[in-house]
């Protein structure tokens, strides 16, 4: 590992499609220019799917590596956004296999049950917000366990990750009208979640 | 579709989801009712809420994304560098194998042993230059006399080459 990508040092690429085009013949200033780009939406994605700060980090980095090594392979630089959300994806499910295997050899009371938010009690905000924050994750998290995996994938990359319908039908390799199917079926559900639109609706400003 | 007659929940979703795959009259209408409009935009607000709030819940980054290691590529090597690359790894070979094989190999140990083989050689040599100085006939030549002509007597050669007498 050598170069760091960054805030600094990133030369601006305009185009996107260039920008890829540029990294796939080993510029590293336009991969350091494609990490600028998306770590962030990357690692708040994976962070939505682990809840670990670190294995979150961790996992960015992994994606950002998978990136770099098939680039090569990516046909159509126009669908870099999707193709990159499918190999986070894949990460993060190999992620969730890995510790379910490993789940078997630890013993039930090591385990880590659902985001550990410790970020939140280290941050500057007042007591009050932190429990509000709280409060929400775990609505979240409680809405996200009624919904199927597919379902959940789906509202996950449509309203957390903002990805279009198209988008969403290339990462999971799946129709647009079945995206269409489960996300209606994702957000049915989520208007019975009464608490939970009570709290976004109560820090609405 | 009746002035009093506003779109279902589940067409309220698909609104939500994709406009577009709400029929061109249901669409029409969500845009001109006010009641339709409004719930389908209290419910993308949700939504839409829903994901600014989450976003709010990550912790920052902590740690810099580093890029993979650049290849680094040798400079390409001159024909001849190869030439002699592989002249070289042939040397080192047979001078391995000298080294390795005993037969090669003189020591205080084994200097005995060579010297008596080569004496043994030189001897066996000798013998051989001897024996065809003697018989410079093949062997196979010696061994068809003896078994084909040894026993035949004068006559039948006669038959076969003419005497002097016959001659005249």
């Amino acid at each position: 590992m050598s170069d760091t990508a960054g805030q600094g040092n990133v030369v601006a690429l305009s185009d996107l499609a260039v920008c890829v085009e540029q990294a796939r013949s080993g510029d590293r200033r336009a991969m350091s220019e494609l990490i600028a780009m998306f770590r962030e939406d990357i690692y708040r994605m994976v962070y939505y799917r682990t809840g670990n700060r670190m294995d979150a980090e961790d996992l960015t980095q992994e994606v950002f590596l998978k990136v770099f090594d098939n680039l090569k392979s990516l046909k159509d630089t126009a669908m870099f956004r999707p193709w990159l959300y499918r190999i986070a994806v894949n990460r993060v499910n190999d992620y969730h296999r890995r510790k379910k295997f490993l789940s078997f050899f630890v013993p039930a009371g090591d385990r880590e049950d659902g985001p550990e938010m410790e970020d939140v009690k280290g941050s500057d905000e007042s007591v009050l917000d932190q429990v509000i924050k709280k409060e929400f994750w775990r609505e979240v998290e409680s809405f996200m366990r009624r919904l199927s995996k597919l379902e959940r994938e789906v509202f996950q990359l449509r309203f957390m990750d903002h990805l279009g319908i198209a988008e969403i039908s290339v990462v999971l390799g799946r129709g647009e009208s079945t995206v269409k199917t489960h996300l209606y079926r994702a957000v049915k559900k989520f208007q019975t979640e009464e608490h939970l639109i009570g709290l976004i609706r109560g820090v609405e400003p | 579709m009746k002035n009093d007659e506003h779109i279902t929940q589940d067409e309220l979703i698909m609104a939500v989801i994709d406009k577009t795959s709400l029929t061109p009259e249901k669409r029409d209408h969500l845009d001109a009712c006010r009641i339709c409009g409004s719930q389908a935009e209290r419910l993308g607000r949700d939504l839409t809420s829903l994901g600014d709030m989450v976003k709010a819940v990550v912790p920052p980054m902590r740690t810099a994304i580093t890029l993979p290691e650049a290849e680094v590529r040798e400079p390409a090597r001159p024909w001849w560098g190869m030439r002699l690359a592989y002249g070289s790894a042939l040397a080192a070979a047979l001078v391995v194998l000298i080294l390795a094989v005993p037969v090669f190999r003189v020591t205080p140990d084994n200097k005995m042993e060579v010297m008596y083989q080569n004496i043994l050689s030189d001897a066996k040599l000798m013998l051989e230059i001897d024996r065809m100085v003697e018989d410079p006939m093949p062997d196979a030549w010696a061994a068809s006399y003896d078994e084909s002509e040894a026993g035949e007597d004068e006559d039948s050669i006669d038959d076969i080459v003419p005497g002097g007498d016959d001659l005249s």
